[in-house]
């Protein structure tokens, strides 16, 4: 991997300067990592913690990570119940000057900002076509890039 | 996924090579001119490019339509080119190059409109296509001070440090690599910008140069090179597969150009030229003939049984004119009836090309059913022959090859006979090529065509061009070369010709119908 040491830096200052809500856990492979994402105070989600899973591809920061939930999934309207988030900076807006942290504090706003706990209107279709690929296969029509 | 290294050869060629400028240009060395003595098997390339096979078309009226403006641009030429209008636009609006060529691009390539705008508000030209005038070199951090760079965490020197206008610094490394990789994924990278989130600022080509490696920037060239057929109007890639070169046509004109590789094709759509029928009947055709596929696979089958014997024949030439191997029958391919009708010296009364509609047997009404029916048949008639003249002029393309060994054969025979003494062979093939082609897209022209007098009249010129037609292709297919008739070649050849320019001529200038 190109960028080891980015990574490693990477880890180091998410564990040395925590964020609030977000918790680095297993990350026993460095290019495999686990992070917990907690519901902000005062948002629909108060109280919730999820499990987001971090893949990054050789060159990364160059290509973006795989980002995906697992295990208890949010009710969101840009998050399909397989775990998929339809995230503009996931996909085509990644940048290499973007990071885990950036990311994490990006999905935080996205949760936050909701207003009505719904799926995305076409959970159904999407997630029985994309069954067992990476969300970074598909073709993203973003709901909504303000996020 | 990125595709990488996408060689401008033509649009629709994935081939991934990526030599340096290793672009294959249809090499025009080695027209040998010597005739010395050879074995016969080898393959001997006989090379007649550029303005020797002007002088041999020059007096095939077919060729020298009113548009005879177009040039036909080699990989080469389309980079020179290129750079040419670069280094105009350079000159005139006295800004860099690299930011000439992006102002170009972001005004597809439209010079004029690009120079009238500048003059007229140049801030909001600049504002367009993403650049700054000042400040389009790439900056060097603070030499005193170290900085992180956000990519790679790594610490350097300031003045290790890179960025655009914007000061968004990163390592020289990281820059090359962000851009590299822009490149791997394909043309967008000519519009690659500023690596930070939600900044704007284009890396022009000079910066792209500066820092990429060769390879990278090769890609890059053949991305720009590509741009700058794809976004121009006035330039259309060659649709034939493995030309690579395209045709420039100045503004105005938009019918049938014909690329130096003798592939014609239509300014308007791209595709190879479909004249008589038009760009939209053209799209409404091929729809119909994907959705009737399966129909069509048993109609265009390459055996058939004979009409006779039932002995099964496969089609191997484009000829239609068929003589089973066993009992001798002669019949046309298409509509599998005797050829003897087919030919002129019975009067040809048996019109192979007309679609006669079923009599309605006495009812004035038909179900949906009938209809639907009908319709079918109809559909089948004219796709039948459109499939037939396709096929055919696919093995007559062969044919276009097997011509020059053909040639170089008859000069062999005879050793007083030149290469102008045999060109007539070529000169055969090529109407022959060109008739079908136009062959193919009458039955097009004419399934949409109502009937009356006017269809008649087009029928009438598309069967007199089909029988010359089939006349040529079996001379030229059935006749051993050493016992060529050149008379009656260079006769029926012209004859040919003829018959096309009036059957075109006819159903573009609204001798048959008022077309909208
Ligand atoms: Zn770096
Ligand atoms: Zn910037
Ligand atoms: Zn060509
Ligand atoms: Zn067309
Ligand atoms: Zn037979
Ligand atoms: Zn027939």
């Amino acid at each position: 991997m190109q960028y080891t040491k980015r990574l490693q830096k990477e880890l180091q200052k998410i564990q040395s300067t925590p964020i609030e809500g977000i918790t680095v856990g297993d990350v026993s492979n460095l290019q495999k990592w686990v992070v917990q994402l907690d519901g902000a105070k005062g948002t629909l989600y108060e109280g919730e913690h999820f499990t987001l899973q971090f893949c990054f591809p050789n060159n990364y920061p160059l290509e973006s990570p795989e980002v995906i939930f697992i295990g208890n999934v949010p009710i969101h309207e840009h998050v399909y119940s397989n775990g998929h988030i339809c995230l503009n900076v996931l996909y085509d807006g990644w940048s290499p000057v973007l990071s885990v942290s950036t990311i994490c504090l990006s999905l935080q706003s996205m949760l936050s900002s909701a207003t009505q706990k719904v799926r995305p209107r076409d959970n159904d279709n999407y997630v029985r076509n994309c069954f067992g690929k990476s969300p970074k296969q598909g073709r993203w029509l973003f709901h909504d890039d303000k996020v | 996924m990125s595709k990488s290294n996408k060689k401008i050869q033509s649009p629709q060629s994935d081939s991934m090579d990526d030599t340096d400028g290793d672009i294959d240009y249809g090499s025009d060395e080695g027209g040998s001119d010597e005739e010395g003595d050879f074995d016969e098997d080898e393959d001997i390339e006989i090379e007649i490019e550029g303005e020797e096979t002007d002088g041999i078309y020059d007096d095939t009226d077919l060729n020298r339509s009113k548009n005879s403006d177009f040039t036909s641009l080699s990989a080469e030429d389309l980079i020179n080119s290129q750079q040419e209008q670069v280094i105009h636009c350079h000159e005139v609006l006295g800004v860099p190059l690299g930011i000439a060529g992006a102002l170009l691009r972001a005004y597809a390539w439209d010079k004029e409109k690009l120079f009238l705008d500048f003059f007229d508000n140049r801030d909001k030209v600049i504002k367009k296509a993403n650049v700054n005038l000042n400040d389009y070199v790439f900056h060097k951090g603070d030499a005193k001070k170290e900085m992180t760079c956000p990519v790679c965490y790594d610490d350097y020197n300031g003045g290790l440090m890179l960025s655009l206008s914007c000061k968004h610094f990163l390592c020289r490394r990281c820059m090359k690599d962000y851009l590299e990789v822009e490149i791997k994924d394909g043309p967008a990278c000519l519009h690659a910008k500023c690596p930070y989130p939600k900044c704007n600022v284009l890396v022009d080509e000079t910066l792209v140069k500066d820092i990429v490696d060769k390879k990278h920037y090769s890609t890059y060239s053949k991305f720009i090179a590509r741009s700058f057929v794809d976004d121009n109007p006035r330039i259309k890639w060659c649709p034939a597969p493995d030309c690579g070169r395209a045709v420039y046509c100045p503004e105005g004109i938009t019918d049938t150009v014909t690329c130096t590789c003798s592939c014609k094709f239509c300014f308007q759509c791209g595709k190879e030229s479909h004249v008589p029928c038009s760009c939209s009947e053209l799209v409404k055709w091929l729809k119909k003939e994907k959705d009737e596929s399966e129909t069509a696979t048993w109609l265009t089958a390459n055996t058939k049984d004979c009409p006779k014997c039932n002995r099964s024949i496969e089609k191997n030439g484009g000829c239609n004119h068929m003589t089973c191997s066993l009992c001798k029958y002669e019949f046309c391919w298409v509509c599998m009836e005797d050829w003897k009708d087919h030919s002129s010296g019975t009067g040809g009364y048996y019109k192979c090309n007309r679609y006669k509609p079923e009599e309605l047997a006495g009812r004035t009404k038909e179900t949906d059913r009938e209809t639907a029916r009908r319709e079918l048949q109809k559909y089948m008639h004219y796709f039948k022959r459109y499939a037939n003249h396709d096929k055919s002029q696919k093995l007559e393309k062969q044919l276009r090859e097997k011509a020059q060994d053909k040639m170089k054969e008859l000069t062999q025979i005879n050793k007083y006979s030149s290469w102008v003494d045999v060109e007539y062979i070529q000169k055969a093939v090529q109407t022959l090529i060109d008739c079908r082609g136009s062959l193919k897209y009458t039955y097009v022209y004419g399934y949409y065509l109502d009937e009356g007098q006017e269809k008649n009249l087009f029928e009438y010129l598309q069967e007199d061009l089909e029988r010359v037609t089939e006349r040529l292709s079996e001379i030229l297919e059935s006749t051993p070369v050493e016992q060529f008739d050149r008379d009656e070649i260079i006769a029926t050849t012209r004859s040919a010709a003829t018959r096309l320019q009036h059957l075109l001529e006819g159903s573009s200038n609204g001798l048959v119908v008022e077309r909208k």
